[in-house]
């Protein structure tokens, strides 16, 4: 339970800052609109002295106290953690320690990522009660970072699926209609964000799930440059597949956190070696005379509507903003959906491969369903998918010679509804547009482009080189700030 | 000690209507569901060799991408 301040908290002489007043501090209740401010703006307040971490992170959990019953963002709600991490962040700030942007923000993580301490269930029964004793890496960067970490989000068991509909723990809900899937597997990552639950939530993407939610809740989401962000101490589903990265409510925001996270990480034996990066600078640099590619592949007769439509008045705006915008056809991708599926099975059974033994009985249908099938698989059909990686790979990489970024729909339908996603036909559409960038490594970010005339979010989703993870950034803000799509606010009550 | 999130109990007025869909959870697939899922899933892990895998001699071409191929 948090402590509150009260004119009777003694802070010691030389910790206090010069303009602290406790009755003041204790007395005053931040306004709703708080809870949508930027990374920036919050930051801004905080070294103001407007607003102290404590009492920002206590009104983050009483809003998440209220509305994850709603919701079911979040598995776990650190509320004790967090306001000591909140109450030590206010010290260093009032001492002169600045640990940057992130300090004293409350944030959170998809239930996948290791923390000391506290139960890592990775959405699953098998884990329900395991604590760790040491943090993700990612866990520890962001500690350090001054980061108040508030609860661990809602997820699809063990990231092993796209709807976020958890036998053990709930489904997680969709902001902007509660009928409907936030897609997943890192729902309730974006539920979180969406819902002013915090200013950033950790994802992890094997196939589209940190995509997939940002596009269906209306948030931004970026799968990095495979091996920029550290997976060490986060559970894997997919070990040459899965990456991990930031959600968030604008592309400033995901910069401003990707700056926390990136880097080489010698635990991670996929870590690269990438010279370490501003993602937030050149982030306002435009995107006059960048070649724009639209994969017409991917805006054909089976995409909805409404979603050809946003994307393709997106690329309007990217042109009139001063880029080069032209359709492009890779014929290949309509072969391609087997690489996905044969490596991220295949590494997936082999991540299982005890607990199917001892544990069988212990997992939800539908994922076991996916891992009784992944056991299956053989190792030629493996090897098939990583030869067809090494095809796919070259001919992108060849494709980035002639265009800048590539621009795609994140999802090719609207969010279904909870009982909808259950059918198969849904299931395989979710993941259709993702899966590929994750076979390739390529960073990949869906920013919202629309919304459909049932008030669903829309998504576009930006492709570049291997390691332009800060050129797709500036892209993608660029239209962010044209477009306005990231002003909105669902009415969650 | 952290306590779990309260789990969702929200009231009618604040949740999306029960449906008799919503009643029925995630089942496991019958035999023959799954077996035509997996032939799905082997056809579709076949049409990779479309993407010239092998000559038309049928010699393998291409070999696997490594897996950390960005080092």
């Amino acid at each position: 339970m948090a402590r509150s301040l009260t004119p009777d908290t003694h802070i010691p002489q030389n910790l206090q800052p010069t303009t602290w007043n406790p009755a003041k501090e204790a007395r005053r209740v931040p306004d709703e609109s708080l809870h949508y401010q930027s990374i920036r703006e919050i930051g801004d307040r905080l070294r103001r002295r407007e607003l102290s971490a404590v009492e920002l992170t206590r009104a983050t959990l009483e809003r998440t106290e209220r509305l994850n019953g709603t919701l079911n963002a979040f598995i776990t709600i650190m509320a004790e953690k967090a306001m000591a991490q909140a109450e030590a962040a206010d010290a260093a700030l009032a001492a002169g320690t600045d640990l940057g942007p992130l300090h004293g923000v409350p944030i959170s993580l998809k239930d996948l990522y290791q923390t000391a301490g506290v139960r890592t269930t990775g959405g699953s029964k098998i884990l329900a009660d395991w604590v760790p004793d040491t943090d993700a890496t990612t866990t520890r960067l962001l500690n350090e970072a001054g980061a108040v970490v508030t609860g661990k989000n809602n997820l699809h068991e063990f990231a092993f699926g796209a709807t976020n509909e958890n036998p053990h723990y709930g489904p997680t809900r969709n902001p902007w209609n509660t009928a409907h899937i936030p897609g997943g597997s890192s729902g309730g990552s974006a539920a979180a964000v969406v819902a002013g639950l915090g200013w950033m939530s950790m994802g992890s993407d094997t196939g589209g799930s940190i995509r997939l939610p940002a596009a269906l809740c209306g948030a931004v989401g970026i799968k990095p440059t495979y091996g920029l962000v550290s997976r060490a101490g986060v559970l894997p589903l997919s070990w040459s597949q899965d990456h991990c990265g930031p959600l968030t409510r604008t592309v400033e925001d995901a910069a401003i956190s990707l700056n926390a996270v990136a880097g080489y990480d010698p635990a991670d034996p996929a870590s690269a070696k990438h010279p370490a990066q501003d993602y937030t600078a050149g982030l306002t640099g435009g995107v006059t005379g960048l070649r724009v590619g639209m994969l017409r592949e991917y805006l054909g007769a089976n995409v909805n509507p409404e979603i050809v439509a946003a994307v393709r008045a997106a690329a309007l705006a990217l042109e009139h903003l001063g880029a080069r915008t032209e359709e492009i056809s890779v014929p290949a991708v309509n072969q391609s959906d087997g690489a996905g599926m044969a490596i991220s099975y295949s590494e997936a059974a082999s991540i299982h491969e005890q607990w199917l033994r001892t544990n069988r009985d212990d997992y939800g249908a539908d994922v076991l369903d996916r891992l009784t099938h992944a056991e299956k698989l053989t190792a030629v059909q493996y090897l098939k998918g990583q030869r067809a990686r090494r095809v796919l790979v070259d001919r992108f990489i060849a494709l980035f010679n002639t265009i800048d970024v590539l621009v795609t729909p994140s999802c090719p339908i609207l969010a279904p509804t909870i009982p909808e996603s259950r059918g198969n036909a849904p299931r395989a559409q979710l993941l259709g547009f993702t899966r590929l960038f994750n076979v390739l490594g390529l960073p990949a970010v869906s920013v919202p482009c629309g919304v459909s005339a049932s008030g669903l979010p829309i998504g576009l989703q930006l492709i570049g080189r291997p390691f332009d993870d800060a050129g797709i950034l500036r892209a993608a803000y660029a239209y962010e700030q044209d477009a306005g799509w990231h002003t909105r606010r669902p009415a969650v009550q | 000690m952290e306590q779990a999130a309260t789990p969702p109990t929200a009231s009618p007025a604040t949740q999306a209507p029960m449906t008799a869909s919503d009643d029925n959870p995630i089942s496991a697939p019958t035999t023959d569901e799954f077996d035509a899922a997996h032939a799905t899933i082997r056809a579709t892990i076949e049409r990779l060799e479309g993407l010239g895998l092998n000559n038309e001699g049928g010699r393998a071409v291409v070999e696997p991408a490594s897996v950390f191929h960005w080092q």
